[in-house]
């Protein structure tokens, strides 16, 4: 059996525009979580949590502010994507869309939830009750977000499976962001300082554990069970970077873990740890990217055709909504004994 | 949190998600079509049916079965079956020659495929 893949590009438009709203959800998410979890364990530095969410709440603003103005024109232009049509012609198809497609249905509560995170920054709350509404509106934003990737087509297993990545790919990225924001206002406070790094070193050592176990799944399903498309598919080529993005990131992490924490009591040892963790942070950020442009690339495929019969070669073109790449597969049926064996071969033209 | 404790949680964590997948594709692409791509009937077919490897929303598909003149000889518009996973179109009558039927979808995951293949109806 001789088949090759059919290839299909990225979306840059859908990757650029979810970018930020995906960053800005993980950071919330992760920074709020971070600061329940200070406050939880923090017994003898009550209130710490709460000072650090009161840092953190600029920050918020902006990030919440991002989701809220992006997220409709994310919308508008996944509309665009699916009629085939302008932005400006699919905006008497929003209705239509909302309330006709599964699509559309997680937009009718994402849009109001992009708006309610906006809202909660803002409101007069204790920071704890803030952080807690955030982890709880973000991680709303996250789940829906999973019920509309490439991961519905999989199942309801896959669904989840997503969903607890991005969960753990916030819960990291976010306990980074806010250690660092928290390091650099309060490094003044050495005990609060170094129960933080213990609770982002835990948090770390459970987000990245649940990365790579779900991350694993996640790449075996997009990569359509085939260690092949890791190499020749675009999708597998933006993975194969993330992924060696991703293994920088978690040696820096290891160093902070092994080397760095054990050291906490020494206050060079305190400096060099927030520079690693700002590091660590930005390249979190490229990470996420990535983590969108992958959301926004067709998983690679195996494809053959399944139904040729008689003497002429069946063919069947596919080609994406780009325009840009097409496949012809050409499969004829061989075996005598009525045993179904085909050929799949495509072409790819640039 | 030891090696030993990432260990225990992450290896049967790993097992079970693997051994949980089931054997289906991302997007929407035609696993089956009646009539088939590529044959050669005897009779024409009442309808044209594409049956896909993932569900596709009722919105924005399209089935046309073109003649050599490039006239669309479907008698209705597309139907897509209760579970999603079929687009069907009525037909008219097929006088013999060869049909090009254009397919487009949108997948669930809001992306959407289009191609086209063709059969041929032979003279009873």
């Amino acid at each position: 059996m001789n088949m090759s893949a059919m290839d299909m590009t990225p979306e840059w438009p859908a990757a650029l525009l979810a970018w930020p709203v995906i960053l800005a959800q993980a950071l919330i998410f992760g920074s709020a979580l971070f600061c329940l979890l200070l406050n939880w364990s923090a017994a003898r530095h009550p209130r710490s949590g709460e000072a650090l969410a009161a840092s953190l709440l600029g920050w918020w603003r902006i990030l919440a502010l991002i989701v809220a103005l992006v997220s409709p024109i994310m919308f508008v232009n996944e509309v665009a994507g699916m009629a085939g049509v302008s932005i400006r012609a699919a905006l008497p198809l929003l209705g239509e869309v909302l309330s006709q497609t599964q699509s559309g249905h997680t937009w009718e509560w994402r849009l109001p939830a992009a708006v309610a995170l906006m809202v909660v920054t803002w409101l007069p709350l204790r920071e704890a009750a803030r952080s807690l509404a955030l982890v709880i509106l973000c991680a709303g934003l996250l789940l829906l977000g999973s019920l509309k990737s490439h991961a519905i087509d999989f199942g309801a297993t896959a669904v989840v499976v997503r969903f607890v990545h991005a969960l753990a790919a916030g819960a990291w990225a976010g306990s980074l962001f806010a250690y660092w924001v928290g390091a650099r206002l309060h490094n003044d406070d050495n005990r609060v300082s170094v129960e933080a790094a213990k609770i982002l070193s835990r948090q770390a050592a459970w987000s990245v554990s649940i990365l790579i176990a779900s991350g694993i799944y996640i790449a075996y399903e997009g990569l359509g069970h085939s260690l092949y498309h890791l190499l020749y598919s675009s999708y597998g080529r933006v993975l194969s970077i993330k992924v060696e993005v991703f293994a920088l990131v978690l040696m820096i992490g290891a160093y902070n873990r092994f080397y760095l924490i054990p050291a906490l009591d020494q206050p060079s040892a305190r400096r060099t740890l927030l520079r690693a963790v700002g590091a660590e942070s930005l390249m979190i950020v490229g990470v996420i990217g990535l983590a969108a442009l992958l959301s926004n690339t067709p998983p690679a495929r195996m494809s053959m055709s399944m139904s040729a019969t008689g003497v002429k070669a069946p063919v069947t073109k596919l080609s994406k909504n780009s325009g840009t790449q097409a496949g012809a597969a050409i499969a004829q049926r061989h075996d005598p004994n009525a045993l179904h064996k085909f050929i799949g071969l495509f072409t790819i033209r640039d | 949190m030891s090696a030993r404790k990432l260990l225990t949680v992450a290896v049967p964590l790993v097992i079970a998600l693997v051994s949980a997948t089931r054997m289906t594709w991302a997007h929407s692409f035609p696993e089956q079509e009646n009539p088939a791509a590529g044959a050669t009937l005897a009779a024409p077919p009442a309808q044209v049916t594409i049956k896909y490897d993932a569900p596709i929303e009722k919105l924005f598909d399209s089935l046309q079965v073109l003649d050599s003149t490039g006239q669309d000889k479907a008698a209705g518009s597309p139907q897509v079956s209760a579970d999603g996973y079929q687009l069907s179109v009525p037909v008219a009558k097929l006088t013999p020659g060869d049909y090009t039927v254009k397919w487009r979808v949108v997948c669930v995951d809001t992306h959407h495929t289009e191609g086209s293949y063709t059969f041929t109806v032979n003279n009873p």
